[in-house]
């Protein structure tokens, strides 16, 4: 019996990530790079047509790192509006999307080390809320909430 | 003396406190002093109560003392002492109540972090095993990853569960395409400390593999914004890799 069971478990596994790598075809989210410009990019089986555009930030707003984390931890934004980040904490600090350590909810927020005094932005174009934290400390984090 | 070290739990506990001071040099407040001794204190305390309740006798707690460690290095520093009582209860309780053939069916800190998370929305930050880094500028952040492997000598080496590390580790690294990973301060700790606990993990080589693959799984599509768009609930998990731990001690817990 329990050979079954493991021979049912591997194969259950098998067929998850299969049907995972399939799936992640059908699936695409707007990837931003580090400029802030849209790429929409629309599965192969639904069309061809590849979709890219500048978006001119409306509006600014600014977070700081400091030694005790983000400030402020939560920032509630229009869509379109460009989030910077200034590391003014004294140390390297890692922004990374949620959840820690895989960082998966928004890759676009992976947006890696900040040195000390350096600075990174995003530009929000879609609605949502945005959890990240700082990957070499993540007790801190904060949100982007774009509506 | 010598005797008494040479019990892997007890160099478990060891490895733990290096790397909590590693942590304490690091950020040195008596803040992160005392996250930990409560969360020490508190563990040892539920454990004994629970054993007068059931009338059993005294022995030394070094399991919940294990707990106490971890519990304090992966919940956030800023944990009201209310919060970290709750936590050590919980996981305190998970052992007594939770049970299957004299065994613990959860990782009694997983189960106790997790849940404290849920109740009390805060994340399990992973604070004390996240700053370590391998880099060679900085001998201080190389020593404290280095002290990482500590805590795999124990559970690898001594306590046998080279299967499941090398399982979870090959399967995460195949999910996420990221080699970096497999350098990680969090996954290391997760793999070395967490991963392994011997009370509710497989001993035989085919489960430990099959164990240490379905959590990488588990722990990876549940922090996959496919997996959360589409299942709303699973943006309520605050941990994807105790969620997992958890998920899969349930699966095999008739595989001890």
């Amino acid at each position: 019996m329990s050979n079954k069971i493991l021979l049912i478990l591997v194969g259950a596994a098998v067929v998850g990530i299969g049907a995972y790598y399939f799936m992640n075809n059908q699936y695409k989210q707007p990837v931003m790079n580090p400029t802030g410009t849209p790429t929409i990019m629309i599965s192969p089986t639904v069309s061809q047509t590849v979709v890219t555009g500048t978006l001119k930030a409306m509006n600014e707003t600014t977070v700081t790192i400091t030694a005790s984390g983000f400030e402020p931890k939560s920032v509630k934004v229009k869509v379109g509006t460009k989030v910077v980040w200034v590391n003014k904490s004294g140390t390297d600090v890692s922004i990374n999307s949620a959840l820690h350590p895989s960082h998966l909810l928004y890759p676009p927020l992976n947006l890696g080390i900040v040195h000390n005094g350096d600075s990174v932005s995003l530009v929000f174009n879609m609605s949502g809320s945005y959890k990240y934290h700082d990957h070499l400390d993540a007790s801190h984090t904060g949100v982007v909430v774009v509506e | 003396m010598r005797r008494f070290l040479r019990i892997p739990k007890i160099q478990m506990i060891v490895a733990l406190l290096f790397i909590y001071g590693s942590f304490l040099i690091h950020e040195l407040t008596w803040q992160n002093l005392l996250h930990l001794v409560l969360s020490i204190f508190f563990s040892v305390f539920f454990d004994l109560i629970f054993l007068k309740i059931k009338r059993l006798n005294l022995f030394f707690p070094s399991a919940a003392i294990v707990t106490g460690l971890i519990v304090g290095l992966i919940t956030p520093i800023s944990l009201p002492w209310n919060e970290i009582i709750i936590v050590c209860f919980l996981a305190s309780l998970s052992k007594q109540l939770l049970r299957y053939n004299q065994h613990h069916i959860f990782n009694p800190a997983g189960l106790g972090v997790f849940f404290g998370s849920l109740i009390f929305r805060h994340e399990v930050s992973w604070q004390a095993v996240s700053f370590q880094r391998p880099v060679f500028d900085n001998v201080f952040l190389f020593i404290s990853f280095i002290l990482l492997f500590f805590t795999g000598y124990v559970s690898q080496l001594k306590m046998r569960r080279f299967y499941n590390a090398l399982a979870f580790l090959l399967v995460y690294v195949l999910l996420s395409r990221n080699l970096l990973n497999l350098l990680d301060p969090t996954i290391l700790f997760f793999v070395f400390v967490m991963l392994p606990e011997p009370m509710t993990t497989p001993v035989k080589k085919l489960p430990q593999i099959l164990f240490g693959a379905i959590v990488a799984v588990f722990s990876f599509f549940t922090a996959h914004p496919l997996i959360v768009q589409t299942v709303p609930i699973f943006s309520l998990v605050p941990d994807g890799l105790i969620f997992a731990l958890l998920i899969g001690n349930l699966v095999f817990l008739k595989y001890k």
